[in-house]
C-alpha cells in the first residue's frame, strides 16, 4: 500500500505495461478504476472489473477509451464555448454573422467569439462543416462547454 | 435597516453542502447568488436552485474551484459584489483574497495581510505568543550549550521533552526525551545529527504532547473592534488527520478553563485586526492548551457551535462583510446543551477506499434535534474528482447523552443505496466505551481502528472462529 505511484504524466498516454501495473495497483488497493485530468481537459481512465475472484485469482483489466467531451451528435459535431462569456455571433467589425445557418466552415475558423470584461475569446469550428443549427443567443452568458452550433459535415 | 448594502449579490466559489449552505444564508438575508461550478456538477442542487449559474470550466479542479482568475471574471460578468469561498480550495488563499479586493469585490473573510500572517506557521505561533494565547511550553529559541542550563530548561517546561533540530522536519532530527537523566546524551546525539543530517546543529525543546486532544475555539469578528469566542469544538477523532466526528462542548474541560483560552483567542484578534470567522485549533493534555494553528476560514465543523450557541455563523459572516456591527455580547453568548457533528463520506467503512456513483435511494432522518446539512437529493451523482463528504448529520441534545441518543437512532434511519458511505463506522463509534466517557486523544481513532475486525476480511473472520 506504500508502494510510490509514479504515475505517467500527460505527455505520453501510459503504455501497456504500465496500464497493467496501475490497474494491479487499483486492484490491491480495492479501486474500481482510476480517472486522470489535467488542466486541458485531457482524461484517461482505466476501469477494473472488480473480479469477485478470491485473491490471488488473475486480475481482469479493461483500458476503457479516453472519454471525449465533445462527443459527435449522430449527424454532426456540436460546437461549444471554451471558456465563458457573452457570446457574439456577429464580428465586432463587419457586423456580419460570422457562421450563419447553411454557411460552411473549415476546421479553425472563428465561428463565434466570447466577450468578456472587454476581452474576446474566439470559438472556433472543431471540423469542416455546413452550420446546421445555432443553439445559443446573441449576447446570452454563456458558460464553459455549453454548445453554441452544430455542423454537418460538408 | 437603513445602512445601504455593499453588496447584494453573493458569488459563491465553491461546491457541495458548504456552497448549499452559503447560498441558504444568503437568502435569509436578502441576497442573490450566484454558482460557479465545474461541469462535473452541472447537476448539483446549489447550482439548479441559484439565481445565477455559470459553468466556468472542466470537471479538473485546476481549472474551475481553484481558478481564481476566472472566479473573479465571473463575478465581474454575473455583477456579483462579493465572493464567499467557503471551505477548502482558495478560502485561505491571500493572493485570491487580495485579488478579489483589488477587482472591487467585497471578499467575505478575513484581510489577506491576515490569511498570510496566519499561513505562516512561525509567524502564526509569534503572533500569538505575544498576544498571551498559550503555545507549546518549550525553549523559546535555541538551546544553550550549557548542559545544566539546558536541564534547566527542561526542567521548567516539563518532562517528556521533545528535542528538535531547527532545521529539521518531517519527523526528522527529533527526539523524545523521558527523563532528567536522558537529557544530556539525546541532547549530543541529536545535535550530532542535526550537524550531519542538516548542517546546522541548532536545536529546541518543547513540551512533549503524548496523548492530546484536539479542542479548537470558534471566534467571530467585525470591523468596529468587537471580537467574540463562540465556545469550544473537540475534533480529536481522527483518521489521517482528517476530522471523523466532531463534538460541542469537549467533554471534561472546565468551562472556566474554555473560557480563559476564549478571551484569550479574542483579545489576539483584536491585536492582528482580525475580521470575520476563524478557528483557533489547539492541543490539549493534562490541562494545558497548546496552540496549533488559526484557520481563517469557516469550518466544515461549524454547525455544531451554531446548535450550541443558536449564532448563524455564515449569515454572521456576510452581515460583517457587508461593514454591519456584531449585534450580541460576549456574555450574551452561552454554550447550551451538547452538538455532535457525523461527517458521512461515499467510502467503504473498513478500507476507507471511495465511493462514487449515483445514489439511488437517499432517506434521511429527522425529529428533535437533528439537523442534515446536504447538497444530495436521490439521484445525485458522487462525483470522483473532489472530497467524499455527501452530509453531514448533527445531533443536538439538552446532555451529551441525550445528543448522542439521537444520533444513533438518526443514523439508523438513514438509507443510502447503492454506494458505500461511512455510516457503518459512526454506528460503531458511537458504542465504543472509550468515546462514551468522553476525552479521547487524537490518537484514538487510528488504535481503535486497528483493532477493529473487518467483517469482508475473511481471514480475520475465520482467524476469529
Amino acid at each position: 500500500m506504500t508502494k510510490p505511484l509514479s504515475l505517467p504524466t500527460f505527455d505520453s498516454l501510459p503504455n501497456s505495461e504500465e496500464i497493467v501495473q496501475i490497474s494491479q495497483w487499483l486492484n490491491e488497493a480495492g479501486l474500481s478504476s482510476l480517472e486522470l485530468s489535467n488542466a486541458q481537459g485531457t482524461h484517461f481512465r482505466i476501469c477494473v472489473e472488480t473480479a469477485e475472484t478470491p485473491a490471488g485469482g488473475s486480475e481482469q483489466y479493461n483500458a476503457l477509451e479516453p472519454s471525449v467531451l465533445n462527443a459527435p451528435a449522430e449527424t454532426g459535431v456540436t460546437v461549444t464555448a471554451p471558456y465563458f462569456g457573452h457570446l457574439l455571433l456577429h464580428s465586432p467589425v463587419t457586423k456580419e454573422a460570422l457562421a450563419p445557418v447553411g454557411s460552411s466552415v473549415c476546421t479553425g475558423a472563428i465561428v463565434a467569439i466570447l466577450e468578456i470584461e472587454g476581452v474576446t475569446i474566439p470559438v472556433t469550428a472543431s471540423d469542416n462543416g455546413i452550420v446546421a443549427d445555432v443553439l445559443a443567443k446573441e449576447g446570452e452568458l454563456i458558460g464553459y462547454g455549453q454548445p453554441i452550433l452544430t455542423l454537418q459535415p460538408a | 435597516m437603513s445602512t445601504p448594502q455593499r453588496f447584494g449579490r453573493v458569488l459563491i466559489a465553491n461546491r457541495g453542502e458548504i456552497a448549499l449552505r452559503i447560498q441558504r444564508a444568503c437568502r435569509q438575508l436578502g441576497l442573490e447568488t450566484v454558482a460557479v461550478y465545474s461541469e462535473a456538477d452541472a447537476q448539483s442542487r446549489h447550482v439548479l436552485e441559484a439565481d445565477i449559474a455559470l459553468c466556468i470550466g472542466p470537471a479538473s479542479a485546476a481549472r474551475s474551484y481553484l481558478d481564481a482568475a476566472s472566479i473573479i471574471l465571473a463575478a465581474k460578468v454575473t455583477g456579483a459584489t462579493a465572493i464567499h469561498p467557503g471551505y477548502g480550495f482558495l478560502s485561505e488563499n491571500a493572493d485570491f483574497a487580495e485579488a478579489v479586493e483589488k477587482a472591487g469585490i467585497t471578499f467575505i473573510g478575513p484581510t489577506p495581510e491576515s490569511i498570510r500572517l496566519m499561513g505562516d506557521k512561525i509567524t502564526a505561533k509569534q503572533t500569538m505568543q505575544a498576544s498571551g494565547v498559550p503555545c507549546v511550553p518549550g525553549s523559546d529559541g535555541p538551546l544553550p550549550e550549557d548542559e545544566n542550563a539546558i536541564l534547566d530548561l527542561a526542567n521548567a517546561v516539563g518532562f517528556p521533552v521533545i528535542v528538535k533540530a531547527s532545521g529539521g522536519g518531517g519527523g526528522r532530527g527529533m527526539r523524545v526525551v523521558w527523563s532528567a537523566d536522558e537529557l544530556g546524551k539525546a541532547v549530543a546525539l541529536t545535535r550530532k545529527e542535526a550537524q550531519q543530517a542538516f548542517g546546522n546543529p541548532t536545536l529546541y525543546l518543547e513540551r512533549f504532547m503524548q496523548k492530546p486532544r484536539h479542542i479548537e475555539i470558534q471566534v467571530l469578528c467585525d470591523t468596529h473592534g468587537t471580537a467574540l469566542w463562540l465556545g469550544a469544538r473537540d475534533c480529536s477523532l481522527q483518521r489521517r488527520h482528517q476530522k471523523v466526528l466532531e463534538e460541542a462542548p469537549p467533554p471534561g474541560i472546565p468551562p472556566e478553563l474554555i473560557a480563559e483560552i476564549g478571551a484569550r483567542c479574542a483579545q489576539a484578534c483584536r491585536n492582528i485586526g482580525y475580521r470575520g470567522a476563524g478557528t483557533f485549533e489547539f492541543l490539549y493534555e493534562d490541562g494545558i492548551f497548546a496552540f496549533i494553528e488559526m484557520n481563517t476560514r469557516l469550518q466544515v465543523e461549524h454547525p455544531i457551535t451554531e446548535e450550541t450557541t443558536g449564532i448563524d455563523i455564515v449569515c454572521a459572516q456576510i452581515e460583517i462583510a457587508q461593514g454591519k456591527p456584531l449585534t450580541m455580547t460576549q456574555d450574551a453568548i452561552q454554550t447550551l446543551g451538547h452538538a455532535i457533528e457525523c461527517r458521512i463520506n461515499a467510502e467503504n467503512p473498513f478500507t476507507f477506499a471511495p465511493s462514487p456513483g449515483q445514489i439511488s435511494q437517499w432517506d434521511l432522518p429527522g425529529g428533535a434535534g437533528i439537523r442534515i446539512d446536504t447538497h444530495i437529493v436521490a439521484g445525485s451523482v458522487v462525483q470522483p474528482y473532489y472530497d467524499s463528504l455527501i452530509a453531514k448529520v448533527i445531533a443536538r441534545g439538552a446532555t451529551r447523552q441525550e445528543a448522542m441518543q439521537r444520533l444513533k437512532v438518526a443514523l439508523s434511519e438513514m438509507q443510502v443505496e447503492t454506494i458505500a458511505t461511512n455510516i457503518p463506522l459512526h454506528q460503531a463509534l458511537l458504542c465504543d466505551p472509550d468515546f462514551l466517557k468522553g476525552g479521547v486523544d487524537i490518537h484514538h481513532l487510528e488504535h481503535w481502528l486497528e483493532k477493529r475486525k473487518n467483517p469482508d476480511d475473511k481471514a480475520a473472520v475465520s482467524a476469529n472462529i
